[in-house]
């Protein structure tokens, strides 16, 4: 029996499902429907697959971070001085805003961000539902971290604080919070940023601090006389979590065959989302109402969704093994795990979103 | 300390300021010029030891050699073009360059990849220009290739030049001349 290491992310796991439990309770007894099985099933175990992928992927970015910051790091930094830390938390947060705006407003990486959007529903099962793909692209963005020689556990850490503090604004209990909501990222700045009306559209990238979107223009405040409608304007319509990451890039390849010339081409991969190229359907461009707006729903047999909260259970205690014991595997065994993770909730995907038991599309 | 490196530094700093204030070219073009004036004005504090960041003057000169000739060949080839004209393009040009040369000088241990996007790049100037036979853009592109090629081989002409001044002088002069061709495709 391989020993098992208590990991950060081995302990949010958790403390994660404990606060779906609570946001479920309270909700409930302020009479609000916030969680519907199908969509929350569908985070989680999106969010445990990117979990799997992201353990292994994220060696490139722990890689790449080492070593340009081993070479070009130009200053020491003394990690038991408390202004290193409010220092790299504040660059990190500076640099994630432009992460996000750009897995916003560059196709390639909306491609993989665009999961995130992907449920129609607003909770913190929603802050789960993050990409197994956009480990590639993002590391570029810390390198004036590296260049500046923050050591590259600090860079973990403030990491690792910017993504949990995320995780809580994730959520419509909470209402707006007063003068807080002039500098920090609160829940009714992320609804905004997670709304599909025109107004919401391209705005509140922050991650902690929403200071950065009143610099670069992008803030927007919750309007109560519009209520949000959550989503992506071409909705997924599927409950399969590896087709919740792929959709987009296979609309991209597709996009990019129907182009005749190069330019048109790289367009469809660098261009804006909005950007479709020729001969594309136009997309739904009206800004949604409430009222109107039809989710995806299906209704299936008790049995299958059973069997979506039993592979969530089954893929929960899976990933929390692999994340304590995976510095023994080899990096075969590690992406074996991986792929049986994949395989796992695609397949649970398949059986929930079988064409017999859709409601709508 | 003034030494021959600070003035060739200072001199390429001082060229691209005055390219920037007035050159009419694209954005992509002088957002490749920015990478080199911040890299040579980090070596006028380096060698003069004004304020010494040897390891951010390195960074910035091997931005300078991947990705900011690449953005001026883009900015002189296809000046009029959406990558060229559109800040956005630019960034995306110079994150994806800028990317491609950290994966592989330090993923695979290339470290001449960059010398190798500024050599590709600066011909297919040459190329370009000369088919176009744009004597100003021909010059700088010559120019540029000479100042690498100099650099490279460690040249020692006058024993008080070093081979890094060559690169400034001929850098320097190049762009300059790129920054003056004016022909629109």
């Amino acid at each position: 029996m391989p020993n098992f290491a208590i990991t950060p992310m081995v302990l949010v796991i958790p403390v994660l499902f404990a606060m779906i439990f609570l946001e479920l309770l309270v909700s409930y007894l302020k009479g609000m429907k916030v969680y519907r099985l199908q969509d929350t099933v569908t985070s989680v175990n999106t969010g445990l697959l990117s979990q799997f992928v992201n353990s292994t992927g994220a060696i490139i970015s722990v890689f790449m971070y080492g070593t340009i910051e081993q070479k070009f790091g130009a200053f020491e930094w003394n990690v038991q001085n408390p202004s290193t830390w409010i220092f790299s938390l504040l660059l990190y947060d500076f640099l994630y805003y432009w992460v996000h705006r750009t897995g916003h407003e560059v196709n390639i990486f909306w491609a993989a961000h665009i999961t995130h959007h992907s449920s129609e529903e607003f909770n913190i099962s929603t802050a789960m539902r993050q990409a197994s793909t956009g480990f590639y692209f993002k590391w570029v963005f810390y390198i004036p971290l590296a260049v500046l020689g923050i050591p590259l556990q600090v860079f973990i850490v403030v990491g690792l604080v910017d993504l949990l503090y995320q995780v809580w604004v994730h959520t419509q209990i909470v209402g707006k919070l007063g003068w807080l909501e002039k500098f920090l990222v609160t829940p009714s700045n992320h609804r905004v940023h997670h709304g599909q009306n025109d107004y919401c559209i391209d705005k509140n990238y922050g991650g902690i601090f929403s200071i950065w979107d009143q610099l670069f223009g992008t803030f927007a405040i919750e309007r109560e006389e519009e209520p949000i409608v959550y989503g992506i304007r071409k909705p997924l319509n599927s409950w399969n979590p590896v087709w919740g990451n792929l959709h987009y890039y296979y609309l991209i390849i597709k996009s990019v065959k129907r182009q005749d010339s190069f330019s048109k081409k790289l367009m469809c991969v660098f261009g804006e989302p909005a950007w479709q190229g020729e001969g594309a359907q136009s997309q739904k461009s009206e800004s949604p109402s409430v009222d109107t707006y039809k989710k995806f729903s299906t209704s299936p047999p008790v049995w299958v969704n059973l069997s979506g909260l039993l592979t969530t259970l089954i893929s929960a205690s899976l990933l929390i093994f692999f994340l304590g014991t995976k510095g023994q595997m080899s990096i075969f065994i590690q992406t074996l795990w991986v792929a049986i993770a994949i395989l796992t909730v695609f397949s649970a995907g398949v059986v929930w979103s079988s064409a017999g038991w859709y409601k709508s599309e | 300390m003034i030494t021959s490196l600070v003035l060739s530094d200072a001199f390429l700093l001082c060229v691209c300021f005055y390219i920037l204030l007035t050159s009419p070219q694209s954005v992509t073009f002088k957002f490749g010029v920015s990478l080199v004036s911040v890299a040579s004005f980090l070596g006028v504090l380096k060698f003069s030891e004004i304020l010494p960041l040897p390891s951010l003057h390195a960074f910035f000169s091997s931005l300078s050699a991947s990705s900011a000739i690449l953005m001026i060949m883009v900015g002189i080839i296809w000046r009029s073009r959406l990558v060229a004209v559109s800040s956005r393009y630019a960034w995306i040009l110079f994150m994806v360059s800028a990317a491609l040369t950290f994966i592989m000088s330090s993923a695979f241990g290339l470290n001449y990849f960059g010398y190798m996007m500024a050599g590709i790049s600066t011909v297919g100037i040459i190329c370009h220009q000369a088919i176009l036979k744009n004597k100003d853009g021909l010059i700088g592109g010559v120019l540029l290739l000479v100042g690498f090629l100099a650099f490279l081989t460690k040249i020692e002409l006058f024993s008080v030049l070093e081979p890094g001044d060559y690169l400034h002088f001929f850098m320097a002069v190049g762009i300059y001349k790129l920054s003056r061709s004016t022909v629109l495709v």
